[in-house]
């Protein structure tokens, strides 16, 4: 009953798809994905300010998504999985230390993203495409972790969170790559941010934009995945911003990215480029309410960053492809960033590894005829516990969890001013026997549960319940790559750092089970 | 019994008394003002619009009279419309292209307010360009039972365009007052025309809102079923709602045909009755929205704008015609699904939180205004005199609270005349003044109250109606500009110490000098609602249906 088939309009697409658009050449790809951006951050996502003329215009030229699902409420498992088309509990990016606890990437982690997995960069160099990270990478620092040792070509950024900055005695500051190799770090000479300001964003600009003129040069295809950092606390912004906007801080961040969305779009119209290039803007999660004035928003939706509420997993959505995807338009499909590795493969006509188990879809038919709308769930996961699920317009909670109460102590709040009893609890609730549903369609904040004595509720329950006990059991689980935690893995001494002469002698080793609090 | 009578008529003598002296000092409080603050159309201005004149094909400037040299004024007034319920605003769901396509083609004002975070006192505010409480509109809006309305001796946009020559027309939901005999009618108010419902949809019996669904929650039965008036007359008693938008947009495409054959130059005032509960629409839109009923009323809304814009240009009349689009207050929280949203703002109606009294606006003149956007300071008070500035009308002998805008509109100055607002509650006192005041980018609620409307299962308890009246001393400080929806309190940070030093002197100043006409909106009387037959029929009140023809 929740599901309408839409088979015969797929197939219909798939084979106009075909003779469509590409004429032989392969069509290139641009991820821009942001950091703890909110969904509603954007003016074309209702921020009242409306500093984003860029993206704004993106938006007019392209395709809306307010239906966009990021893949876990936190950076590292948010992106291994936008690269692997895998939920973090299939492609490894979680613990099992303790239950449902969200796990990342910082600098004593012992994992990384496992040499098992596939990544959207690996088929499509096997396909004839050259690859570039150019900001946070995030899915390990260790060398055998690092892009190019994961289908990129070429690599410049930062493998984790710009915290900082640090004494390099105690713990020292994060590396800045280029390919293999350390060039310097954060909060240290050339990517210092004195003062939160600093030409960094800029600079991973004009690397993507570097990156494009050369690929326009050797005319091979390209997948280039754009992740600047500015907007994750601290903020910064070039000099240029400072001052600028009405939203302090964080806004001058959003005008520096929203600049160098325009200045990468502008890069593939001069080169010609525009009429075969799918551009994707997006954000790893919500955004991080415990920042308060100086963090995003998340528009109407219910918490933030860390959760598995609407806040925290639905983030900005933008397609643009000139000529080829409809202007102007705004889509009810709803996305998740795992869709994006098959959606490529099917524009690029490359076939899937046949043994490769997926939980993104191939979405191009939907982008190509916005009237289309294929039915699919979505799987909300904190680490390796399965919190919601989202089918239709419906929302079904078996698990809530918002603020720890050691993080509501120190006024880190996920929810602020949003306290809804036995929904935004302090501690991990089941609700499994008596789950909670919302229509998150007539009902995006999350305000209004559906009694469960209504016969909605009754029809629908069920079927979610049914869903879910068919998704866990196919899911198998991947050994999980983020329990081990180490000081003698931290960025002392990178490679490259003899060559610079920035070498720091790490402490002994110790590994210990890294210790995850929310 | 006689002794508790007695006390009763000296009680209500007292109070006459109290009235009559308080009707006085307002009026010598009125004629002092005079003049002091009039407000006429600059030099400037005239070299502007003759500049105009010139650059414009000799053809078009022959077929004008003298009087059309000046825009034409189309004012669409959304009602409970939130300020994240458009899809231009960020909803998630939403879906309103005409109204999205005409923002985009207007001058959008990100920060701009309402009097009042109820219907009747901001559409008393928006018609004057004088708070609410000057004209008695408080509290709370005009019940159908209530004899009195806006005061007659205010001065509407409607009278003063009608003076410059403007033809003037309502259609939709008045809620300014209807009197015994019609005496507050829109008629008595400047407008040649009328057709619409003088009050809300939910203030009378509703029974069909759909063509396959009843009506999602309650509306009153004590009273006459709902009127539909055709200026004076009721045409309708029980108006249908299902046919209800056809009607009105019939009427005012009806309206901007004549007046493009006669080459006058017209003010048309909509004031939707959606997305007022109880959500309707006609067959053409139900269920055709994702977001349920709220979006099926929203699609009607967003079909008849696009139908009065196309008539516009369909007459060639949209060049020269100023469009301005805003909402009377925030969401109906309290209906859930079936009623609007907030976005990112704090509470909805009822409340002086962002979300009851900041909406969504703007303004087109194709040409002149737009399109752009502003996060500058503006509010409702606004409109009359900046209309009166655009189109030559006179406004000198007027106390207004608002400011002429229009060289701001027309880009002639990056700044708003607007520093300050005061936000007053939806049950103003004299005692408590506006409980927030806006200085640019700063708001500070000197008292909070929650209300009902904002809904009792919300999860933020200062919204529900269980936060009651509470001063704050120091007052709750916001910095909009990154806290949009009021959450972190800044009162102690230092480095605003300053501001709200001068907002508290602006408040007291402002409550020293605004003068309290008595409130209207309390008397009932059966006897004054609208009646198709005779007020004095049985069985009341289903004997004043009109008859079946």
């Amino acid at each position: 009953m929740l599901r309408k088939s839409y088979f015969w309009l797929l197939f219909l697409a798939s084979s106009l798809l075909s003779e469509e658009a590409y004429g032989g050449n392969p069509p290139n790809f641009v991820v821009m994905l942001m950091d703890d951006l909110g969904w509603g951050d954007l003016g074309c996502f209702g921020e009242p300010g409306r500093e984003t003329p860029q993206l704004d215009r993106m938006a007019r030229e392209g395709v809306l998504v307010p239906a966009m699902y990021a893949s876990a409420p936190l950076c590292s498992p948010s992106r291994a999985a936008l690269l692997t088309g895998r939920l973090p509990v299939r492609n490894g990016f979680y613990s099992d230390n303790d239950l449902g606890r969200n796990a990342y990437t910082p600098q004593d982690i012992v994992g990384g993203i496992a040499d098992e997995e596939t990544l959207l960069s690996e088929l499509l160099q096997q396909a004839g495409y050259v690859s570039a990270v150019v900001g946070k990478w995030h899915l390990g620092h260790q060398e055998k972790f690092l892009p190019l040792q994961h289908g990129f070509d070429s690599y410049f950024g930062s493998p984790n969170c710009h915290f900082g900055p640090y004494d390099d005695v105690t713990t020292p500051n994060i590396a800045v790559f280029r390919d293999n190799k350390m060039v310097g770090r954060y909060y240290e000479k050339e990517f210092d941010f004195p003062g939160h300001v600093s030409n960094y964003t800029r600079l991973l600009t004009e690397e993507a934009t570097s990156f494009i003129r050369a690929r326009a040069a050797d005319a091979k295809p390209f997948f280039l995945f754009w992740t600047p950092d500015s907007t994750h606390a601290p903020t910064y912004a070039d000099v240029q911003y400072v001052g600028k906007s009405g939203r302090g801080r964080y806004g001058s961040a959003v005008q520096d990215l929203d600049a160098g969305v325009g200045a990468i779009l502008d890069e593939l119209d001069r080169n010609g480029l525009s009429n075969n290039t799918l551009v994707v803007f997006s954000s790893d999660n919500g955004a991080a309410l415990v920042s308060k004035t100086q963090g995003g928003s998340n528009g109407p939706l219910l918490c933030g960053k860390q959760t598995t509420f609407e806040g925290g997993m639905r983030v900005p959505g933008i397609f643009w492809w000139p000529g080829t995807i409809p202007a102007g338009t705004t889509t009810d499909q709803v996305w998740t960033h795992m869709d994006f590795l098959p959606t490529f493969l099917e524009l690029a006509g490359v076939a899937l590894p046949q043994n490769l188990t997926l939980d993104g879809l191939p979405l191009s038919n939907t982008l190509l005829h916005p009237e289309l709308h294929i039915s699919r769930s979505v799987f909300l996961y904190r680490g390796n516990l399965l919190m919601a699920v989202r089918d239709g317009p419906y929302k079904l909670h078996l698990w809530t969890w918002a603020t720890p109460p050691h993080l509501l102590e120190i006024d880190d709040d996920f929810c602020p001013g949003q306290r809804q009893p036995n929904v935004t609890t302090y501690n991990q609730v089941n609700h499994t026997d008596n789950p909670i549903l919302y229509d998150v369609v007539a009902d995006p904040a999350e305000r209004y549960q559906i009694s469960n004595t209504s016969s909605v509720y009754k029809t629908v329950v069920p079927q979610l319940l049914a869903l879910v006990e068919q998704h866990v059991n196919n899911l198998q689980l991947a050994e999980p790559q983020l329990n081990w935690c180490d000081d003698a893995v931290m960025h002392w001494a990178p490679p490259g750092c003899e060559e610079l002469g920035r070498c720091l002698t790490p402490p002994p080793s110790a590994p210990h089970l890294c210790y995850w609090d929310h | 019994m006689s002794l508790l009578h007695l006390l009763m008529v000296s009680l209500c003598f007292s109070r006459l008394v109290v009235l009559s002296v308080e009707l006085k000092q307002y009026k010598e409080k009125e004629n002092m003002s005079n003049g002091s603050v009039s407000l006429t159309v600059s030099d400037e201005r005239k070299n502007f619009i003759s500049y105009n004149l010139e650059v414009e094909s000799n053809d078009k400037a022959q077929r004008r009279s003298n009087n059309s040299v000046y825009p034409n004024v189309v004012l669409f007034l959304v009602d409970d419309l939130g300020y994240g319920d458009l899809g231009i605003s960020g909803h998630p769901t939403s879906r309103s292209p005409a109204i999205d396509r005409l923002a985009s083609q207007s001058k959008i004002f990100t920060h701009f307010y309402v009097t009042s975070p109820v219907c009747s006192p901001s559409r008393a505010s928006l018609l004057t360009g004088r708070y609410q409480v000057r004209s008695g509109i408080y509290p709370g809006a005009l019940g159908a039972d209530n004899p009195r309305g806006l005061p007659l001796n205010e001065t509407t946009i409607a009278e003063i365009l009608k003076k410059k020559g403007y033809r003037t027309l309502i259609v939709g939901k008045w809620h300014l007052g209807v009197g015994y005999e019609g005496e507050y009618l829109p008629a008595h108010h400047g407008f040649d025309d009328y057709l619409g419902v003088p009050y809300s949809h939910d203030m009378c019996p509703c029974y069909a809102c759909f063509p396959d669904k009843p009506c999602e929650g309650g509306c009153s039965t004590s009273h006459v079923s709902c009127p539909l008036f055709s200026n004076t007359t009721i045409i309708e008693q029980p108006m249908q709602l299902q046919s209800l938008t056809g009607k009105l947009v019939d009427k005012a495409k009806q309206f901007l045909k004549d007046s493009a054959q006669d080459d006058a130059p017209f003010f048309l005032y909509m004031p939707f009755m959606h997305v007022h509960h109880p959500q309707f629409s006609s067959e053409e839109f139900s269920g055709k929205s994702a977001r349920g009923i709220f979006g099926d009323a929203l699609l009607e809304l967003d079909h008849s704008i696009d139908t009065i814009l196309q008539t516009l240009d369909t007459f060639d009349l949209a060049d020269n015609t100023v469009v301005w689009f805003l909402s009377d207050n925030g969401p109906s929280l309290r209906r859930h699904e079936g009623g609007g949203c907030a976005g990112a703002l704090r509470c909805g109606k009822g409340t002086a939180w962002e979300g009851g009294v900041r909406v969504p606006a703007f303004v087109r003149w194709p040409g002149h205004i737009g399109p752009s956007r502003t996060g500058e300071l503006l509010s409702s008070l606004e409109v009359l005199p900046t209309i009166a500035a655009l189109t030559g009308a006179d406004t000198s002998g007027l106390k207004l609270d608002g400011f002429d805008a229009s060289d701001f509109l027309l880009d002639k100055t990056s700044e708003s005349p607007r520093e300050y607002f005061a936000v007053y509650p939806m049950d103003p006192s004299q005692e408590t003044g506006p409980h927030a005041v806006v200085y640019r980018h700063l708001k500070a609620h000197f008292f909070t109250i929650g209300d009902l409307l904002s809904d009792d299962q919300n999860y933020d308890e200062i919204c529900t109606s269980r936060h009651l009246l509470t001063e704050h001393n120091p007052p709750l400080l916001y910095d909009l500009s990154v806290d949009p929806g009021e959450r972190w309190n800044v009162a102690n940070d230092t480095s605003f110490k300053i501001s709200l030093i001068e907002m508290t002197a602006w408040r007291q100043a402002h409550m020293v000098d605004m003068t309290w006409m008595p409130s209207v909106t309390n008397d009932h009387d059966k006897y004054s609602e609208p009646c198709c037959t005779d007020h004095y029929c049985e069985p009341f009140p289903s004997c004043c249906d009109c008859p079946l023809k």
